[in-house]
């Protein structure tokens, strides 16, 4: 699944590291989620999307 | 007397210091490794108290230092990967014991001591996946 989060991240100026902190999850796992190669749990996703303050679909782009 | 004072203020204030997760790492390997030394030390003098003394004094020290580890250890990702793991060591030594255990048993006319190792590893496999199956079950039905 695809992912907009260094975007938003980008976009309100903060580091991975103070993402993860934020999200309750280590750096490495963000570093894995912007490359895409980690698949969140909708827990993780929705954290994720408040911290970055926008929705789980913005976020997150679903293709079959 | 002043000097007394800075001294323990010194020591308090790195009591309170909280340890990063670099950190926490080098004293648990340190600490296996002196549980290694310990244990093996122990095993060659013939004495089993010390390293069962040893095990919980550093599974004590471990835990409190645990404590004061506030950065994340482990989170979701982890516990995938670990679950992953864990299935993928249980059917790789699952295979690899039943193999040589059937070698095994096949040996038992030339030494019966073959019989018993490879009984030992069927139980062994048995006892692995009989867990396996009842935490599965547990896990699944929570």
């Amino acid at each position: 699944m695809k992912n907009r989060i260094k975007k938003y991240r980008q976009k309100i100026g903060i580091t991975q590291e103070k993402l993860a902190t934020l999200s309750g999850v280590r750096r490495e796992t963000i570093v894995f989620l912007e490359q895409g190669k980690y698949n969140p749990s909708l827990n993780l996703a929705y954290k994720i999307a408040r911290v970055l303050k926008t929705k789980i679909d913005k976020l997150f782009i679903f293709n079959d | 007397m002043l000097e007394l004072y800075n001294i323990k203020k010194v020591t308090l204030l790195k009591i309170n210091k909280n340890m990063t997760l670099k950190q926490f790492k080098i004293v648990k390997i340190i600490t296996v490794i002196a549980l290694a030394i310990i244990v093996s030390q122990s095993m060659v003098n013939k004495n089993y108290i010390i390293p069962l003394m040893a095990l919980a004094f550093s599974v004590i020290v471990l835990y409190f230092i645990r404590q004061r580890v506030k950065e994340i250890m482990a989170d979701e990702r982890d516990y995938e990967i670990g679950g992953k793991a864990a299935r993928m060591a249980m059917q790789i030594f699952s295979w690899v014991a039943v193999v040589i255990m059937f070698i095994f048993y096949s040996l038992g006319h030339i030494n019966p001591i073959y019989e018993s190792i490879a009984l030992t590893l069927s139980y062994a496999v048995c006892f692995l996946l009989l867990s396996y199956s009842l935490i599965f079950k547990y896990y699944y039905k929570k």
